[in-house]
C-alpha cells in the first residue's frame, strides 16, 4: 500500500531542521511516499480501516520539519506512517473517526488508574503493550497512520460518524475534540478569554467556547484576514491582529501597563500556537491569578517565567481528549466534538484536499495555510479506491 | 511695496506645474486645464518695535477693559495662561510673541509689586510640553524664573483638584476650568491667532477646561453645524464656547485677553520657493527646489521628518490687541482675514489638497493617519467662509504618504482608536455614541496624559469628529500615495498618482469635473461666493 512514512534518519532530521518550510525541505526531511506492507492486526479487538480523509496537523508539520521536541522520541516508534486526524471506513464501508491515542486498552494492558477513569489522555503506558511505542496512531510503527491507504485501530478507538456529518466535516472532529477538551476542563461561565492564534486549533477553540459558554467574552488575535473573518463568524466577541490583542484587552479591562505588560488582563488565555512569542503574549494579557491554557503543541523554548511567578498565573497544558462531564453524564470528547462540528459547520474550515501522490504540495500548503487563505488541509488517501467502488455500485 | 493679495489662477496649457505638498516631501504636478489654483496672499508687513506695540496694546485696551496696569495690585493672585505648542505652525523663531507679551506683563506686575504670579500652558486635552518646548515659547528668562519654583504649570484637565465647575450655560453645558485661573483676581490669556478658529472665548473655555466641559462642543453634532468652524458666526463650536465665555464672565472671573496675529511668512529663506508662485520662481528657486527635492527623495523618512520639524518660521507679528475678550477677538479676526482671505468664485467638483508634514497635534512628532484625515478633512476642508470649495457630493483628493505609523509616546490612544474603533466603524456619530466614553475615562490614557507626554484618551475621537462635516459633504475621499492599508481603514480610496485619483473621482463626479487646488501652506481662507 501507499503511505507517507517517517524514517528514523538523523542526517535528514538535521537537514530539515536547518531549512525552512519549502519543497526542498520536504525532500530533505525524513518522510517519503513509499509502498509498504499493510500493518498486521494484533488481536480480534483490532480492525482494518481505509482512510478516506486524513488531516494535516501542526504537530505533523513540526515532526516533518524537525521542529518538535526530542522528548517525544521515546513516545514514537520508527518507521511510522503519519496522520492522526483520521476519517476512515471499515471493510463494509462503515464510517468512523478514530480516537488516535494509544492508551492501555488498545495496548492489551490492564487499565492504569487514569484509563480506568476514562482519562486516556493521561495514560501511563504509551510505550508498552502488544503494539510498539507511540502516543497516537500516526506516531506508532505497529498501527500505520492516516496518511496511507490502510491502517489498523482498536475497536475502542472508533467513533461512528452520523449520516449528517460529511467526510470533510468529520476530519475536523479530532482537532475540535482537542480544543474542546482544553476548553471544558478550564473555562468557567462569564470569563473573559483571550485566544492567541486562529489556525485550525484556534478557530475550533472559538467554536467550542461560543457553543458551551454563551456569556464568555472571547477576544481573538488572528494574523490573517480570512482567519479574522472566520473567528468572528464562529462567535468571537472581538477579533484583531495579534499585535492589537493587547490593546483591546487593555481597553476592556481598563488596565494600566508596566512596559508591555498589562497590569490586569483577561481571566484566561488559550494559547493555540504555543511558541515563545505567543506564550509571552499570553503572559502579558492574562490577569494576576488568571490561567493560561497551552493548547498548541509546544517545543523547546527559552522563556522568562518571572511574570508567571509574580502574577501567580496558572499554566495548564491541554493535550488530546478523553471524556467530559456534561451535567451528570460522562461523554466522550469526540461525541461532543461531533456536535460542535455540526452546529458550527466546521466543514467549511477544510480548505483543500490532496491525494497522497501530491504530498509535497499538500504539506507546503498546510505550512503556508495562513498566508494562502486556507485553514485545514487534508489528504484523500483512498480517492481512487473510493471512486472505483462508487463506479462499481452505480 | 504693497503686498499682493491672494490669487485664483485658472490653469491652461501654459501654466507651469504646481508644487504639491506630500508629507515630508513635495512634487511638481501639471494640473488639468481649467483647474482653479488658489494661492495665498503674500505676507503682510510685520509690526516694528514689538515691545512698544505690546505696551501700547496693554495701555489702550479694547472694549470696557481698563489698561492692564490698573488691574494689578500687590496682594493679588495673577494667572497668565498662554497657547501651547499647537500654535503657530511651524513654531516661530525666537523670540516667540508669547514670550515678548508675557515679559511685558511681568514687568508691569513687578512694578505693581505682584508676587503671586503663576503661568499656565493652556493645554486643554493636548499633550504636555517638554522643558525645551516651554523654553522655546517663553524664553530662558521666564522659564528660569518660574519653572524651577513650580510656578510654570501645564493645565491638567484630569486632576479634579485643579478644576472648578463654574456653572452651566443656558443650554445646560458644563463650564469647568482650571481652578487656579478661576480663583485668580485676574486671568490674562496670551494667544496666537494663526487661523480664524482660534482665540476669543475659546481660549479660556476650551484651553483651560476639561472633558466634562469640552464634550459639549467637541462633538459630531457641533461639527456638522459648523459651516465652517473657521467662521465663528456660523460655527456651533464657537457658539458653545461663547455661551461658556459668558458664564465665565458672569461668574466674576476677570479675563484680560491678549491676542496676536502673524503674517504668513511660513518658510525660511532656504525654502523661499515654497512661499512663491511657481511661474515666478527664479533660477535660484528652481535650483533650491531640485536640490531639496533630490535630498528629500534620497533620505529616509525619519531624517526628513527631523529636518522639517527643525524649521522655525520667520513669522512677523501683524497685530496685538488686548482687553475685553469679544472686542479683542473681533479686531483679531479682521487682521487674520486681512492676511489670509482670498475670494473665490464658485465651488468645484473636486478639491485637491497637498498636506505638509505638520498639523497642530504632531509638532516634533509623527503625523499619523488620523491626523492626516484631520488636517485634510478637518482643517483644510474647513478653510472657507460661506460655502465649501467643493460642492456637496464632490470629491476630496489628498496627497500625503499617510504612513501606518504612530508616535507611541504622544498618541497612544490614537493607536487603539485606529486599531479597535475604526475597524468597527468610520461613522463619526456611531463612534461617538459607542466608543467615546470608554476612551475618555480610560485610566491608562489619563495616566499617560498627566504624567507622560500623551494626548488625552479622547483626543483621536475629536480629530475624527473634525472630519465629520467633510465626510457628510463629500461623496468620496481619495488619497494619493498613501499606505493602502491605512487609507482603507479610514474608508478612503487609494491612488498612486493624480491622474489615477482623477480617474477614480470620475465615478463620483463624472468626466470633465472641475477641480480646485488649495495651494497651501502658507495658509489661506477661501471666501467662496
Amino acid at each position: 500500500m501507499k503511505a507517507i512514512i517517517y524514517n528514523n534518519n538523523a542526517l535528514k532530521y538535521i537537514a530539515s531542521k536547518a531549512t525552512s518550510y519549502s519543497r526542498i525541505a520536504i525532500d530533505l526531511s525524513p518522510i517519503t511516499l513509499s509502498e509498504i506492507q499493510e500493518p498486521e492486526i494484533p488481536s480480534q479487538s483490532w480492525v482494518r480501516l481505509y482512510p478516506i480523509v486524513s488531516g494535516i496537523c501542526g504537530s505533523d508539520l513540526a515532526t516533518i520539519f524537525s521542529k518538535s521536541s526530542l522528548f517525544l522520541k521515546d513516545y514514537v516508534s520508527f518507521p511510522f506512517v503519519l496522520g492522526h486526524e483520521i476519517v476512515a471506513v471499515n471493510d463494509v464501508g462503515k464510517r468512523y473517526v478514530v480516537q488516535s491515542i494509544l492508551s492501555c486498552e488498545p495496548r492489551g494492558l490492564d487499565l492504569c488508574n487514569f484509563c480506568k477513569s476514562g482519562q486516556i489522555d493521561k495514560c501511563l503506558n504509551l510505550n508498552r503493550g502488544v503494539i510498539k511505542a507511540g502516543l497516537q496512531i500516526g506516531f506508532c510503527a505497529s498501527t500505520g497512520g492516516g496518511w496511507a491507504q490502510q491502517l489498523i485501530a482498536h475497536n475502542c478507538q472508533l467513533i461512528e460518524i452520523p449520516d449528517e456529518l460529511s467526510d470533510l466535516g468529520a476530519v475536523m472532529v479530532e482537532p475540535t475534540a482537542c480544543a474542546l477538551h482544553g476548553v471544558l476542563n478550564n473555562v468557567e461561565p462569564n470569563m473573559t478569554i483571550g485566544v492567541i492564534g486562529a489556525g485550525t486549533i484556534g478557530l475550533s477553540t472559538v467554536a467550542c467556547l461560543s457553543s458551551y459558554f454563551k456569556d464568555a467574552q472571547i477576544y481573538v488575535g488572528a494574523k490573517w484576514p480570512h482567519q479574522q473573518k472566520l473567528a468572528s463568524q464562529l462567535g468571537a466577541s472581538w477579533v484583531g491582529t495579534p499585535s492589537n490583542l493587547e490593546g483591546q484587552i487593555r481597553l476592556l479591562t481598563k488596565s494600566m501597563k508596566v512596559k508591555s505588560f498589562l497590569t490586569s488582563g483577561v481571566d484566561l488565555t488559550i494559547d493555540a500556537i504555543a511558541t515563545p512569542e505567543s506564550f509571552n503574549q499570553a503572559l502579558k494579557i492574562t490577569r494576576p491569578g488568571g490561567k493560561i491554557v497551552l493548547l498548541g503543541m509546544p517545543s523547546v523554548a527559552k522563556l522568562d517565567l518571572t511574570p508567571l511567578w509574580l502574577r501567580q498565573i496558572t499554566l495548564v497544558p491541554a493535550y488530546g481528549y478523553s471524556q467530559e462531564s456534561i451535567g451528570q453524564k460522562r461523554l466522550k470528547t469526540f461525541e461532543l466534538a461531533i456536535e460542535v462540528v455540526l452546529k458550527k459547520r466546521l466543514e467549511s474550515l477544510v480548505s483543500k484536499t490532496y491525494t497522497l501522490e501530491n504530498y509535497r504540495q499538500a504539506i507546503i500548503h498546510a505550512a503556508e495555510a495562513g498566508k494562502t487563505g486556507a485553514v485545514k488541509i487534508a489528504f484523500l488517501p483512498n480517492l481512487k479506491k473510493l471512486k472505483t467502488e462508487k463506479n462499481q455500485k452505480s | 511695496m504693497k503686498k499682493r493679495p491672494g490669487l485664483v489662477l485658472y490653469s491652461d496649457e501654459k501654466t507651469p506645474k504646481v508644487l504639491i505638498w506630500h508629507g515630508e516631501n513635495f512634487y511638481l504636478e501639471k494640473l488639468p486645464s481649467g483647474s482653479k489654483i488658489i494661492y495665498p496672499p503674500e505676507p503682510l508687513k510685520g509690526l516694528k518695535d514689538l515691545r512698544s506695540q505690546i505696551k501700547y496694546a496693554l495701555e489702550n485696551p479694547l472694549g470696557d477693559s481698563k489698561p492692564l496696569k490698573d488691574y494689578l495690585f500687590a496682594e493679588m493672585k495673577l494667572t497668565i495662561a498662554f497657547d501651547d505648542i499647537s500654535l503657530p505652525l511651524p513654531p516661530m523663531r525666537q523670540p516667540d510673541i508669547r514670550q515678548l507679551v508675557i515679559e511685558e506683563i511681568l514687568n508691569l506686575a513687578a512694578e505693581k509689586g505682584v508676587d503671586d504670579v503663576v503661568l499656565i500652558a493652556a493645554l486643554a486635552l493636548h499633550r504636555r510640553m517638554t522643558q525645551l518646548e516651554l523654553r522655546h515659547i517663553l524664553g530662558d528668562r521666564i522659564f528660569e524664573a518660574f519653572y524651577p519654583y513650580g510656578l510654570l504649570l501645564q493645565h491638567n484637565a484630569e486632576d479634579q483638584k485643579e478644576l472648578l465647575h463654574i456653572g452651566f450655560t443656558e443650554k445646560n453645558e458644563d463650564v469647568e476650568i482650571n481652578k487656579r485661573a478661576a480663583e485668580s483676581d485676574l486671568l490674562i490669556y496670551v494667544n496666537i491667532n494663526l487661523v480664524a478658529m482660534d482665540g476669543g472665548h475659546k481660549s479660556v473655555a476650551t484651553g483651560l477646561s476639561s472633558y466634562r466641559s469640552l464634550k459639549h462642543h467637541h462633538n459630531v453634532e457641533a461639527m456638522l453645524n459648523s459651516r465652517s468652524f473657521m467662521d465663528m458666526h456660523h460655527s456651533e463650536l464657537h457658539s458653545s464656547n461663547w455661551r461658556m465665555g459668558k458664564v465665565i464672565k458672569n461668574s466674576g472671573i476677570k479675563v484680560f485677553q491678549i491676542e496676536t496675529t502673524l503674517n504668513n511668512a511660513t518658510f525660511p529663506h532656504e525654502f523661499a520657493f515654497l512661499q512663491k508662485r511657481e511661474w515666478e520662481w527664479d533660477f535660484k528657486d528652481r535650483l533650491s527646489y531640485y536640490g531639496v527635492k533630490k535630498a528629500l527623495d534620497n533620505s529616509p523618512r525619519a531624517l526628513t521628518r527631523e529636518v522639517f520639524h527643525k524649521i522655525k518660521s520667520p513669522y512677523q507679528v501683524t497685530s496685538i490687541q488686548a482687553g475685553e475678550v469679544e472686542e479683542v477677538h473681533h479686531k483679531t479676526l479682521e487682521n487674520v482675514f486681512a492676511q489670509q482671505k482670498v475670494e473665490v468664485e464658485g465651488q468645484s467638483d473636486i478639491l485637491l489638497m497637498g498636506l505638509p508634514y505638520i498639523c497642530p497635534y504632531n509638532v516634533n512628532s509623527i503625523m499619523n493617519p488620523i491626523l492626516v484625515a484631520c488636517l485634510g478633512l478637518g482643517y483644510f476642508f474647513n478653510m472657507y467662509l460661506n460655502k465649501p470649495l467643493v460642492r456637496k457630493g464632490g470629491v476630496a483628493i489628498i496627497s500625503h504618504p499617510t504612513t501606518y505609523e504612530f508616535n507611541q509616546t504622544h498618541h497612544p490612544s490614537y493607536i487603539d482608536f485606529f486599531e479597535q474603533v475604526l475597524t468597527c466603524s468610520t461613522d463619526p456619530l456611531y463612534i461617538q455614541q459607542n466608543f467615546e466614553e470608554s476612551f475618555a475615562y480610560d485610566p491608562w490614557y489619563s495616566h499617560l496624559y498627566q504624567n507622560g507626554y500623551a494626548y488625552h484618551g479622547v483626543h483621536p475621537f475629536y480629530m475624527w469628529y473634525w472630519c465629520a462635516h467633510a465626510l457628510d459633504h463629500l461623496s468620496s475621499v481619495i488619497i494619493i500615495g498613501g499606505n493602502k492599508k491605512a487609507v482603507k481603514r479610514m474608508g478612503f480610496k487609494s491612488a498612486t498618482t493624480l491622474s489615477d485619483a482623477l480617474e477614480i473621482a470620475e465615478d463620483y463626479v463624472g468626466k470633465d469635473a472641475s477641480l480646485t487646488y488649495l495651494h497651501v501652506p502658507p495658509l489661506l481662507i477661501a471666501d467662496v461666493k
